[in-house]
């Protein structure tokens, strides 16, 4: 069979670039970017770390068409749920409820 | 006995390949992934919902939480999928002995986490954040009410404590498995799909710790044990 996991080089600079990122979050936490701007800037770079880890430590990367479906399906469901709730929250003023 | 190579899957009478029963295997961790994004999911649009109405009283709140041991855990958290990723490559070069190591080395990380998250949880209840308790100060605000955003960083910090406590009693059952030389039938592919689940559990707390922890106001004051 082939190998799926990466090397262990691969495996210490992934692990390297998660822990500058996760000091690098906490970091801009300190920053003035407003509440909203705080949450974007922290999203995007768990996004980022998020997309590390299934690429190389989940295998992503080396796995097949099948495996790419199943993944993006999850993320097409969590976008549907997030965005048509959202849509209708944030178009509605408090006082309407 | 530990230096034993691990031995290769069985091939059950269903595939027509190792090849393919290992992919079988993947597909089906990925699509349980799936659902257990909308589990989080679930919550987290809740959450985003109520913010929309309350976006100072969740900014303050978020501020209250306690970053450095938020960040400490979290750098636990990475740290531990590091050695989960070194199993993984260990299981399927057949190093037996190099994958136990590995996997304790995981799973005591994660229960260095859980013991952290625990004390967070006593931290916040001494500074008088948890709601429903004798010591709870909402303050602003809040005051004279409970404070949503503590409710929902109780439940999806429990949920993904829950998680976890489940991820290491996996591996924890890979290893006794493993050491009293009872290997599951597919061999390495166990250690790669178990592996996911980690993998999967780390992932959400990147967004928990994003969400949570740094959508507030902050001034420093907050950096204490």
């Amino acid at each position: 069979m082939s190998e799926r996991s990466s090397s262990v080089l691969t495996i210490i600079v992934i692990y390297a670039i998660l822990m500058l990122l996760t000091v690098l979050t906490a970091g801009l936490g300190f920053l003035h970017l407003g509440a909203a701007g705080h949450l974007a800037v922290g999203l995007g770079i768990a996004a980022i770390q998020g997309l590390l880890i299934a690429m190389f430590y989940m295998h992503l990367v080396k796995s097949s068409a099948r495996a790419w479906l199943a993944a993006a399906v999850g993320l097409y469901w969590l976008g549907i749920e997030l965005t048509l709730t959202l849509n209708d929250y944030i178009t509605r003023s408090a006082a309407s409820f | 006995m530990p230096d034993e190579p691990i031995p290769l899957p069985v091939l059950e009478p269903q595939f027509k390949s190792r090849e393919q029963q290992r992919e079988a295997s993947v597909l089906g961790m990925w699509i349980f992934l799936a659902t257990e994004v909308l589990i989080f999911g679930g919550i987290l649009t809740a959450f985003f919902a109520m913010r929309v109405f309350y976006p100072e009283d969740f900014a303050r709140d978020a501020g209250k939480l306690n970053l450095l041991i938020g960040g400490i855990n979290t750098l636990v958290l990475i740290t531990s999928c590091l050695f989960m990723a070194l199993s993984v490559h260990a299981a399927e070069k057949g190093r037996r002995g190099n994958m136990l190591a590995f996997l304790s080395l995981t799973a005591l990380l994660g229960l260095a986490f859980l013991g952290i998250k625990g004390y967070e949880y006593y931290v916040d209840w001494r500074d008088g954040i948890v709601p429903t308790t004798s010591r709870y100060d909402p303050g602003g605000l809040n005051a004279g009410r409970l404070s949503m955003y503590m409710i929902f960083y109780f439940v999806l910090t429990g949920l993904h404590a829950v998680h976890l406590a489940i991820a290491i009693a996996l591996i924890v059952c890979l290893m006794v498995l493993t050491a009293l030389g009872k290997q599951p039938r597919a061999g390495a592919t166990v250690t790669m799909t178990v592996g996911m689940f980690w993998d999967f559990v780390d992932i959400m707390w990147m967004f928990l710790f994003a969400i949570l922890y740094l959508s507030g106001h902050r001034d420093g004051s907050e950096l204490h044990f």
